[in-house]
């Protein structure tokens, strides 16, 4: 009976020996792995870090306007072309007919 | 057990293990090895219960570790690798998030020339793609018989790929950090620069070089780039233009004290420092202190009205010039007659501000300037911040002279919190450059009653509307503003030729929200100008196109409704009610 408990217990002994070395190992496994994610994460950070600064100098504000003005037909807005919602005037397109023939000038309408 | 004792405490129990003993003497023996093999067993299940309870503590600590405070310990737990890239000095970005400055990973190209095979081959392929060093001075540097040689600092990525695409062996990279400055020129006194060995030597560099290197996180400046780029763009176009030898100019939330554009020109390329020019690095902005001119006379008027002292009904005669001692104070262009304390704003009268001025008196006067923070150092978090000159003893001819602003120099940062404190609504905030949280709590104190700083800001529309300032009125924009001019200082005298022109505006005028300063050190006038160098004729319109363009970017709601018209009744017509017969203020 004796030699039967001592046989258990040893047969669980070794079990736990034997799971508690493949967590390890796992462990090992993993932590490699964790240091590889780590350091492509950082080469990633440190490549997104550079595009940043470039990003930021090929935005130079003095660049862009000169692109604006090379390329865009877009001038500065003027105060007098902002108006507010309500002073539009009120477009209520007749069912089938298009859009522009739906609005016409009306009292509403300003520069 | 009893007995066991009585026998072991008898004597010579342990000449015992003898076998050769009589037997009552051996049955004694066998009890004393009996106690023996007693002894051994308390002391092994002893032992075993002390391991027993150890290994149940260690049970007990592991299931509390595992299962109680799991989460807390695996946060001790985790691998010391850095998660996050350590470039040792903290990015500054402006108030959107775009970089002003930055460390970057670079790297310098070296050779150890003894395993350079063929010097002059390399000499040539390198020299093709590294422009900036020769072939001879490679090939020269290559044939010697040292161990390492610079070839070149800081290559950028492409050069780098390139030169590992040549194969060229005995060639070897050195990673190296490196400050940089994208946005170049632009706000390279704000941001200032930082040195070889990435310590700040100048700006916020200089000023928050402990905070840079202490946290990785990015410093966020007030700075708004667009803005600062319209700034230096008029003071560039205005500066050629009026042949001036510098230019200054702020822009500044009148709530907050955030600065949101601040530049001092001619400026330098922060990359490298070392080809600037003093001149070019000096700061006109923060660090040169001048005697403004004419726009202290808002402090004036601000003074006797909020005082009390005079209403915008009183005025006085500006026919005869002043005589105080050796000196005369005369109005630049006299109109030789009473008038009303608008007026004398609006036409920017020195002879009728100095009246004002004496109303108060030398203590008032005092008081209320240094209540603007006129007196001391500001406290914008610049190293170069320059102290005012402060007279000293105050006199007072040194009242009349400052109340049109000579003879009290300040710098034009704590000229713009003043300003913004009589137009806000009578609240001095500390001007900053790092970019307040919202609901961030902002230090204030209460300078001016909110119905003087209502009245000054109709006064300042007007100057614009009616007075010197016209050339500043950027349609849709309310604003309202001071022109000034004053002579520089040379040796113990003034300049008659060297003037300091400047404009200080607030826009919208029935709620400020920007403060905007310019400033130019010695224009001269053109034909355009029928040769006039004023603060109206050259820095107002230098202020009207900063404030069209900044106005949709910022989200300022233009408004074209009436206000004029409401101060005119409000303020000049009044007026002319009670001077029948003189000239309106209106054109």
């Amino acid at each position: 009976m004796t030699r039967l408990v001592f046989l258990g217990w040893l047969v669980l002994g070794g079990c736990l020996a034997t799971f508690g070395f493949h967590v390890s190992d796992d462990v090992v496994n993993l932590e490699k792995e964790l240091r590889a994610v780590e350091r492509a994460i950082l080469e990633e950070q440190r490549a997104i870090h550079v595009m940043t600064a470039e990003w930021s100098y090929l935005n130079r504000p003095a660049r862009i306007a000169e692109l604006a003005e090379r390329h865009l037909s877009l001038a500065p807005i003027d105060a007098r072309n902002m108006v507010t919602f309500e002073d539009l005037p009120n477009r209520a397109p007749a069912p089938g007919s298009s859009v522009a023939e739906a609005a016409p000038p009306g009292e509403g309408d300003q520069p | 057990m009893i007995r066991r004792r009585k026998q072991a405490a008898s004597p010579g129990q342990w000449s015992g293990l003898d076998i050769q003993l009589p037997s009552d003497e051996l049955l004694r023996v066998d009890g004393v090895q009996k106690e023996t093999l007693e002894t051994g067993r308390n002391r092994l299940v002893f032992t075993a219960m002390v391991f027993a309870l150890a290994f149940v503590v260690i049970a007990l600590r592991l299931g509390e570790l595992t299962l109680l405070q799991s989460e807390e310990v695996s946060r001790l737990s985790r691998s010391p690798s850095p998660s996050r890239l350590e470039t040792g000095r903290a990015d500054i970005l402006d108030r959107n998030g775009i970089v002003l400055a930055t460390t970057l990973p670079t790297v310098s190209l070296y050779a150890n020339p003894r395993h350079v095979a063929d010097p002059a081959d390399a000499a040539q392929r390198l020299a093709d793609i590294l422009p900036k060093i020769s072939r001879g001075e490679i090939e020269t540097r290559l044939a010697s018989e040292k161990n390492f040689v610079w070839l070149r600092r800081n290559l950028s990525p492409r050069e780098q790929y390139k030169v590992n695409r040549l194969g060229i062996p005995g060639l070897y990279f050195q990673e190296e950090q490196r400050r940089t400055y994208p946005q170049g020129s632009i706000a390279a006194h704000a941001v200032g620069f930082a040195g070889v060995d990435n310590d700040g030597l100048a700006g916020i560099e200089l000023s928050l070089d402990g905070r840079l290197r202490a946290s990785a996180d990015p410093l966020q400046l007030s700075l708004d780039l667009r803005v600062q780029h319209l700034l230096v763009r008029e003071l560039q176009s205005s500066m050629s233009e009026f042949r001036a030898i510098g230019a200054a100019g702020l822009v500044m939330d009148a709530d907050t004290g955030e600065l949101l554009a601040l530049a001092s020109l001619p400026s330098f390329d922060p990359d490298r420092p070392g080809t600037a020019t003093k001149d070019e690095r000096f700061n006109r902005i923060s660090h040169g202190t001048y005697e403004m001119g004419s726009v202290f006379k808002i402090f004036t008027t601000a003074m006797v009205l909020d005082r009390g002292l005079l209403t915008v009904r009183d005025g006085f005669d500006t026919t005869d010039p002043i005589r105080v001692a050796r000196f005369t104070i005369r109005d630049y262009k006299p109109k030789k007659r009473w008038l009303s304390v608008p007026e004398i704003f609006i036409y920017s009268s020195n002879i009728g501000t100095v009246h004002m001025a004496m109303e108060a008196g030398t203590p008032v006067q005092r008081e209320f300037l240094g209540q603007l923070g006129l007196l001391e150092r500001s406290p914008i978090e610049l190293e170069e911040t320059g102290e005012p000159m402060v007279p000293a003893p105050w006199r007072e001819i040194n009242t009349m002279t400052i109340s049109y602003g000579h003879g009290l120099a300040v710098n034009a940062v704590q000229l713009g919190s003043a300003v913004a404190a009589v137009v806000n609504g009578g609240r001095l905030v500390p001007a900053t450059l790092l970019k307040r949280q919202p609901g961030q709590n902002v230090p204030e104190k209460r300078v001016i009653d909110p119905q003087t700083s209502e009245t000054m800001r109709r006064l300042m529309r007007l100057v614009v509307t009616h007075g010197t300032g016209r050339k500043a009125d950027a349609a849709g924009y309310l604003v309202g503003g001071k022109t000034g001019t004053a002579d520089k200082l040379r040796g113990r005298g003034y300049a008659r030729d060297a003037r300091i022109a400047s404009f200080v505006a607030a826009f919208p005028m029935n709620r400020p929200r920007y403060v905007v300063f310019v400033m130019l050190d010695e224009p001269k006038g053109t034909k355009a100008t029928h040769g006039f160098a004023t603060g109206g004729w050259v820095a107002a319109p230098v202020v009207e196109k900063v404030i069209k363009g900044m106005g949709p970017l910022v989200g300022v709601e233009p408004d074209f409704d009436d206000f004029e018209m409401e101060l005119e009744n409000e303020v000049l017509l009044q007026v002319k009610a009670r001077k029948k017969g003189q000239r309106l203020a209106a054109n």
